[in-house]
Order: structure tokens, then C-alpha cells, then sequence
């Protein structure tokens, strides 16, 4: 029941997306759902980013030993 | 605006080099082509990533000094980039009107003003940012990449070629000074402009003023015409290779969804390519729809806003094209463009028609065409205004101002120098309602029509068309009377290149086909036993 329920759910979320752009007068389709899907790959990709570039924090916060090291790999000039 | 402090190691290529916002507009292409690989063609959407990349290195370039480092410039042209390109696609399309849509696109535009501000007031080197965007962007078109890959590596339809399908017809003879042996070619296309026993039927609208007016100029009224195909990719592309579609089942590896070869043989056809030999000037009324808006011989095209279906299909969907949808500025909102077109191409065609050259137009006006934008007397309609009109009100509409303009064109064509054929011809009537609508396989198309379960009366809505032809009175009288007077559409070429060219083109039995489905539309189905006589 919750299965179907959320496959509903993603199901309706996507009909509301893909049929956000339908008054162009055109026969090209507009890519809405390539669209959605590059935000979803890019959100899941950005987000594994963030975890590796964060990864010594979060491993410290979990050690305690959160603002015992400074970063300074960050601190570079691209001028 | 923080950067990464843990792991962006700035030495690396990821992090130091930018390159993500030249990137982002090519995703947004790919994604858009690759939902539309069975009608665009490669080579338009090349030119159009190629003005992407170009105008995000002007962005980056513009607000270099303002941001200090390119680093951050680039974070702040991808962000940019972003919300223009993806905004309307991931939210909401505007409505007028609509304050739900206004809302939601004024918190977007908040929100990206708040980053570009945070983004400008810090310090950030942003290298973390730059990997994480470049990571992005190389991820991102990933799935599209690999769609495009796999058909384009499977498809062999495109080795046929335009000439390969339907081969060149003779040469012309060498050009005559007779004028009345040559005379202009007017081939007049008003997209589903209904036959009159259908306008009656389904419209509540008489027609027959019109005809009769038509009639005492000159003018044979198929009655009860239709085409020989139910669309007009494949019904024009039949009319202007003077033949039946049967050529392309000589290609049986086809991907029965790629629309590409017909629309080559639509563009490249035996029409255009026969007049340009025979020392004829060629005008093209094309519209926003790709294969009639060029012509490979054409001497001069007349539209508005000509731009590749592919580059404005893009922009529509952008922020700009919804802004310009619903504030209704200019053209690059399809709404407007196709009044103004209009408009415009009514008033060129009636300018040409006095000039004195030996000439074939052809004008392919989307006027009885949804969207019906404009009143019965041509004056453009808001979105708003045409919403309060029913849809069979506005076709009806489309209709009478149709006639009053053919009416000012023929005049001015019969008064002008040059004897002249006149063609006005639709290439398929109006959508009727309650189609049936297969499961959508394919997200591409929505108009994904069960055509194989069309009753007899949908197919005659579909099919049945105005066929109204003029022949030079000079000429037409000098016509042996056992030539047949052409049916159906496909016969209308070959009438006036055997009467006026000499060319050995004996009519072909009148016959009408359905493509089954859009995933399978060289696989035609005749249909003639199902259409009334």
C-alpha cells in the first residue's frame, strides 16, 4: 500500500513537470522530463562532491575532534 | 557564499579551470535533442550549441571584472545560466494571469539574485564550487549522451537521400518564350482548412459563397476531396514528389520513428528541384515548422522570426520565451509570431503577385492551424481574449478571414502580369475529437494517434481538405478533354507538369493511406474503401 502510494506520488510529480510547458507552439517536444532527470543526476552528483569535499569534517565531527584542523587547500589564486 | 575547506584540491584541473558554464547550455541542448532525435536534424542543433557556447563566454567575460576571479565569474554565469535555461522546465511555465506561476517564478529569481549577491560579496576562491560544477556538468548529460550514442549508431535511415526515394523527373525543356506555356505556379497550403461538406457538417459553416466567388474566377472545386495522407508531413511530401510514399519501404531498416528522411524529401523535393531547372523563381511561405520553412531552391524565403524549429523550440522553453509568453513581447513567443507571420505573408503574397517574373510560390500558412490567434477580420488576439473563444468558434473564425484574404490574393494574382496556376490546397483537415491516443511509448510525441481504430468519420474529418485549382483560361482551353482532371492531391503535380511541361506523368489511381502510429509511419495502410465517395 505505501508502495503504491508513493509510486503514485513520484508518478504525479512527474506528470506535473512534464506537463509544465505545454502552450509552445510546436511540434518539437520541449524535453521537460531529460530536464528533470539532468536535475536529478546533477543534485545526486553535486551532493557526492560536497560529501568527499566535506568528508574530513564530517569524519571529525564523528571523532570529536571538530576544529582541531584547518584547511588551507581552499585557499588558492586563480587571477 | 562558503567554499569547501576539507577537499578541494585547487591545483587539481577540476577545481582550477572552469569550464562549467561553457558545458550547461550544451546539457540543456542534448537533453532537449534527445528527446527530439527523430525530427531534428544534427546539423541545426551543432549551430545552435555552437550560439550557446558563445553567449555563455560572453556572460563569464561581462561579469569577469564585477566578480573579480573567473572562478567565481563562472560560478555566477552557470547560476545565471541555470535559472534561464532549466527555470521553467523544473518549476513552473508562466501563465498570464496565473499568480500561482508569477509567484513561483519571483521566488526563483529572488533566490538567484540572493546568490549572485552572496556569491559577490565573498571571498570565496571558489575552487570547490568549480569542482562540484564541473563534476556536474560532466555527469549530467551522461543519459542523453548515451541515448543519442546508441540510436545514432543503430539508425540507418540516414543514407537515403532525398533523390535516392524519389529520383530527379526529366529535364525541363529548353525554356519557352510562351509564357502561357510557362506560367507562374501558385501552390497555396491553408494547414486543415476543411472540404465544405465537413465545414457544414461539424463547423455549422457554409462555405459555399466562397466556392461559388472561387468558381466564377476560374477555379475546379474537387468536392469532397482528401488528402492522400492524414498529415502534412507526409501529405505534402506525397503532392510534392508527385507520387505515393511506397519508395521508402525500398528502406526497411527505417527506424519507424525517424521523421528525418521525410522531411529531407519534403525540404528536397521534385517540385522545387524540377522549377529551378526550368529557370523558375522560387518563393518559400514557410512557418515555425522546419521542413516547409526552407527550401534548398529557394530564391528568397519570407517569414518572421525565421529561425531553426530547433533553436526556437529552445528558447521557448527558456525564461526568456516564457517571459516573452506572457508579457506577449515580440516574436519569440510562438503565440505572436504566428499572427504577425500571417499577417505579413498575406500582404507579401498579394505584393508578388505583381511582379512580373516567371515565379513559383509556395505558401504554407498555418491560418486554420491551431493556435487560432486571431478574429475573423485578422486582428491578433491575446492569450486571454482567445481563451474566451471556443475552439470551434476560433476555426470557423480562421476560416472567414482565410477567405477573405485568398479572395484579395486571387485577385490580385488574376490581375497581375503573368498567366497563373493557382493551387489552394490543404493537406489535411482539422483534428477530430475523441482519437483515440496510444500509451505513450515514446515521450517525444503527444500526438501518439491510434490511427489503425479511426472510424469513418474521424478519417474523413482528418482527411477531407479544400482542393481548388485555376488553370490560365488560355491554356486550360487548348487542354485535350480526356485528360483527367486530377481527385486527390498527388495527382495535382502531375497534371500541370504534363500539360504545361510535357513531361510523361499519367495520373495515378486515386488512392489514400494512414501511416499506423507515429512509432511505425512508413508502414502505411490504404484506406480509400473507408473514406466516402
Amino acid at each position: 500500500m505505501i508502495e503504491r502510494s508513493l509510486g503514485f506520488a513520484v508518478w504525479m510529480v512527474i506528470g506535473f513537470f512534464a506537463f509544465g510547458i505545454t502552450h509552445a507552439q510546436a511540434y518539437l517536444d520541449p524535453g521537460t522530463s531529460s530536464m528533470i532527470l539532468q536535475a536529478v543526476i546533477g543534485a545526486v552528483a553535486g551532493a557526492l562532491v560536497v560529501i568527499k569535499l566535506y568528508w574530513y569534517k564530517l569524519t571529525s565531527f564523528f571523532k570529536g575532534r571538530v576544529g582541531t584542523k584547518t584547511d588551507a587547500r581552499g585557499t588558492d589564486k586563480d587571477e | 557564499m562558503s567554499d569547501s575547506p576539507g577537499g578541494a584540491d585547487s591545483k587539481g584541473f577540476l577545481s582550477r579551470v572552469p569550464f562549467h558554464p561553457f558545458i550547461l547550455p550544451l546539457c540543456f541542448a542534448l537533453g532537449v535533442f534527445a528527446r527530439n532525435r527523430f525530427e531534428a536534424e544534427i546539423g541545426g542543433v551543432i549551430q545552435v550549441m555552437i550560439v550557446m557556447v558563445l553567449a555563455a563566454a560572453l556572460l563569464v567575460a561581462l561579469l569577469r571584472p564585477l566578480y573579480r576571479t573567473w572562478r567565481r565569474a563562472a560560478v555566477a554565469a552557470s547560476a545565471i545560466t541555470f535559472f534561464l535555461l532549466y527555470e521553467p522546465s523544473l518549476l513552473f511555465s508562466l501563465e498570464p494571469g496565473d499568480g500561482l506561476s508569477l509567484a513561483i517564478f519571483a521566488a526563483a529569481t529572488l533566490l538567484l539574485l540572493i546568490l549572485l549577491l552572496r556569491l559577490w560579496r565573498s571571498r570565496t576562491p571558489a575552487a570547490g564550487l568549480t569542482l562540484a560544477l564541473n563534476v556536474i556538468v560532466l555527469v549530467v548529460p551522461l543519459p542523453d549522451i548515451w541515448v543519442l550514442v546508441t540510436w545514432f549508431a543503430g539508425n540507418q535511415s540516414i543514407a537515403a537521400t532525398p533523390s535516392d526515394i524519389f529520383p530527379d523527373l526529366p529535364a525541363p525543356a529548353a525554356a519557352a518564350d510562351d509564357d502561357a506555356r510557362r506560367p507562374d505556379i501558385w501552390y497555396i497550403v491553408p494547414d486543415r482548412y476543411a472540404n465544405a461538406a465537413n465545414l457544414s457538417r461539424y463547423s455549422g459553416f457554409d462555405n459555399s459563397a466562397f466556392l461559388t466567388m472561387l468558381r466564377a474566377k476560374g477555379f475546379t472545386i474537387v468536392d469532397n476531396a482528401h488528402s492522400n495522407y492524414q498529415r502534412t508531413a507526409v501529405s505534402m511530401t506525397s503532392v510534392l514528389n508527385l507520387d505515393y510514399l511506397d519508395g521508402f519501404s525500398r528502406f526497411p531498416e527505417s527506424d519507424g520513428r525517424d521523421w528525418r528522411p521525410l522531411y529531407r524529401a519534403l525540404e528536397d523535393n521534385r517540385v522545387s528541384r524540377f522549377l529551378d531547372r526550368a529557370d523558375y523563381r522560387i518563393y518559400r511561405f514557410g512557418s515555425h515548422w522546419e521542413p516547409t520553412r526552407y527550401d534548398p531552391y529557394a530564391d528568397e524565403h519570407r517569414n518572421v522570426f525565421d529561425v531553426p524549429e530547433f533553436g526556437h523550440r529552445l528558447l521557448t522553453v527558456t525564461v526568456l520565451g516564457q517571459l516573452a509568453y506572457a508579457t506577449g513581447f515580440g516574436a519569440i513567443d510562438g503565440w505572436y509570431s504566428h499572427c504577425q507571420r500571417l499577417q505579413r505573408q498575406f500582404d507579401d503574397l498579394v505584393d508578388l503577385a505583381g511582379r512580373n517574373e516567371r515565379k513559383y510560390v509556395l505558401a504554407h500558412l498555418l491560418v486554420t492551424h491551431r493556435p487560432f490567434v486571431m478574429t475573423d477580420d485578422g486582428r491578433c488576439l491575446s492569450h486571454l481574449q482567445a481563451a474566451a473563444r471556443s475552439q470551434g468558434q476560433g476555426y470557423v473564425d480562421a476560416v472567414k478571414y482565410a477567405n477573405e484574404r485568398f479572395s484579395i490574393l486571387v485577385d490580385a494574382i488574376l490581375k497581375g502580369p503573368r498567366p497563373a496556376i493557382i493551387v489552394l490546397m490543404s493537406d489535411e483537415g482539422p483534428w477530430p475529437p475523441n482519437v483515440k491516443l496510444l500509451s505513450p511509448a515514446s515521450f517525444a510525441n503527444s500526438e501518439m494517434v491510434d490511427w489503425a481504430v479511426m472510424n469513418a468519420e474521424q478519417l474523413d474529418r482528418k482527411t477531407g481538405i479544400l482542393m481548388a485549382i485555376h488553370l490560365p483560361p488560355d491554356h486550360a482551353g487548348s487542354v485535350s478533354g480526356d485528360d483527367p482532371f486530377p481527385q486527390s492531391p498527388v495527382n495535382v503535380f502531375r497534371m500541370i507538369f504534363r500539360r504545361y511541361f510535357d513531361l510523361p506523368l499519367p495520373p495515378l489511381p486515386d488512392r489514400y493511406f494512414l501511416y499506423r502510429s507515429d512509432e511505425t509511419i512508413y508502414d502505411f495502410v490504404d484506406v480509400t474503401d473507408r473514406l466516402p465517395r
